[in-house]
């Protein structure tokens, strides 16, 4: 036998063992929780507070019951109603930048006329969002509040 | 020679009987349901709704089957040569409807695209190309059109039981408003800014123009096209900087693609959605608007 075969053994063995790196990476990706670096989430503007001051005023007898909500917060509810048809608080609210959505729900006897139900949000600079909505007998409604009055809320 | 008068009575009578039969014949005909072969599940559940008994409804696309990957039979078509009317959904969705329409003999008129009566198609970007978004029935206001479609469509076939049909479709409209109502009332528990939906594939783009939400879909608009891994890990960096809370797998689609996302971004499984079309019947998700109440359900409880 001609040449060393011991010495082409270990040129062989040396070869495996540099190509054994990269292949164990390809093979076997770094756990996710300790190796990998966290993205921080987008910092997005955090949303605004501000205090709204929120009026319903109803167009005839108001409801045996009904309720102003955001999600998780109510903002007014029977037993709110100062003098016969409207109810006043202020909102602290906390506007993102897609808005918030305001749920009022109202409830008058089977028997009721129909009605109307005016919900206005004023902001500091005078401007305000409002919307009238008519029901007979119970109602069920949404209005959008925008982070800034004139804004369309983003999606 | 008729002079017997008992071949006479015979002659007489035999002429009444096949006078009865020809007007039992003729009256079963014409009040034979109308035969509506359905190539979508929810084209399946509008027709019952405004067909009521006055059609008999066959579906060829069936709960489970994806529709983007469905190849018609020659038993369907067969079912198609047959009908009064087919009932499609359009917008591109059925790639084979031109084979269909030839090999079941064209149609005089019977092939009823839906899809084109229910206003403007979105436009989204796929693989550097803009595509039509078929899934327009995740719009309740496209729906309600396309009822209109359905009734127009039966009256043309059946005009002796139009006054049905448009008195169906009315009654089944007034269910979709009331469905509309209840769903932005639901969707209104959820927060606007955490409305930011991350699904299979991209099929609620209709449902987020209706409810407010923004789509991260894992795939593109067809399932057919599966996503790279360049695409997937883009997704999860999009998901921890968003800060969505839920992923979304379909009932049609492998959920091991949305499994594998979890366990990368810490966002939980939020369930099941119906995409393509209705659950089987036994589910939660039998009818249209069973259908979308599990969707928003689903979607908002586990956004919260």
């Amino acid at each position: 036998m001609r040449g060393q075969p011991w010495l082409r053994l270990l040129f062989v063995v040396l070869i495996f063992a540099a190509l054994s790196v990269p292949v164990w990476r390809l093979t076997h990706p770094a756990p996710i929780a300790a190796a990998a670096t966290p993205v921080a989430a987008e910092s997005t503007p955090a949303p605004t507070t501000i205090s709204l001051e929120v009026e319903v005023t109803f167009a005839g007898p108001p409801p045996t019951s009904f309720q102003l909500k955001e999600p998780g917060q109510t903002i007014l509810q029977s037993g709110d109603v100062s003098g016969e048809t409207t109810a006043r608080a202020t909102w602290h609210a906390h506007l993102p930048k897609e808005g918030v959505d305001l749920t009022f729900e109202a409830h008058w006897p089977d028997d009721a006329e129909q009605t109307a139900a005016r919900i206005r949000v004023s902001f500091p600079t005078g401007q305000t969002v409002e919307k009238t909505f008519w029901a007979r007998g119970a109602m069920a409604e949404i209005l959008t509040v925008p982070a800034s009055p004139g804004e369309s809320p983003s999606p | 020679m008729l002079r017997s008068p008992m071949k006479r009575f015979s002659i007489l009578a035999g002429c009444v009987l096949a006078l009865a039969w020809a007007t039992t014949l003729a009256h079963a005909a014409a009040n034979a349901p109308l035969k509506v072969v359905s190539l979508s599940t929810v084209l399946s559940d509008l027709a019952r709704n405004v067909g009521g008994d006055k059609v008999q409804v066959i579906e060829l696309v069936k709960a489970g089957v994806d529709p983007h990957e469905f190849q018609p039979s020659p038993g369907d078509v067969q079912q198609v040569a047959g009908a009064d009317v087919v009932l499609v959904s359009g917008k591109g969705l059925e790639g084979y409807l031109s084979r269909l329409e030839q090999s079941s003999g064209g149609g005089s008129g019977k092939f009823v695209d839906v899809g084109s009566g229910v206003g403007p198609s979105l436009r989204l970007k796929e693989d550097k190309k803009t595509v039509e978004d078929p899934h327009w029935w995740h719009s309740i206001a496209n729906v309600k059109k396309a009822v209109g479609v359905v009734r127009d469509a039966f009256g043309k076939a059946d005009p002796a039981d139009g006054a049905a049909f448009a008195a169906a479709a009315t009654a089944y409209s007034a269910r979709l408003d009331a469905l509309d109502k209840e769903i932005k009332l639901k969707v209104a528990e959820l927060p606007r800014e955490k409305r930011k939906l991350v699904t299979s594939h991209d099929a609620f783009q209709y449902f987020a123009r209706d409810y407010g939400f923004r789509i991260y879909p894992i795939e593109g608009v067809s399932t057919e096209a599966q996503p790279s891994s360049k695409d997937v890990a883009e997704l999860i960096e999009t998901i921890k900087k968003q800060g969505v809370k839920a992923v979304f797998f379909e009932n049609i689609e492998n959920p091991k693609v949305v499994a594998a996302i979890t366990q990368e971004t810490g966002a939980k499984v939020g369930g099941e959605l119906y995409a393509d079309g209705l659950g089987a019947p036994d589910s939660d998700a039998a009818t249209y608007e069973a259908m979308m109440r599990h969707n928003v359900t689903t979607i908002v409880n586990a956004l919260k």
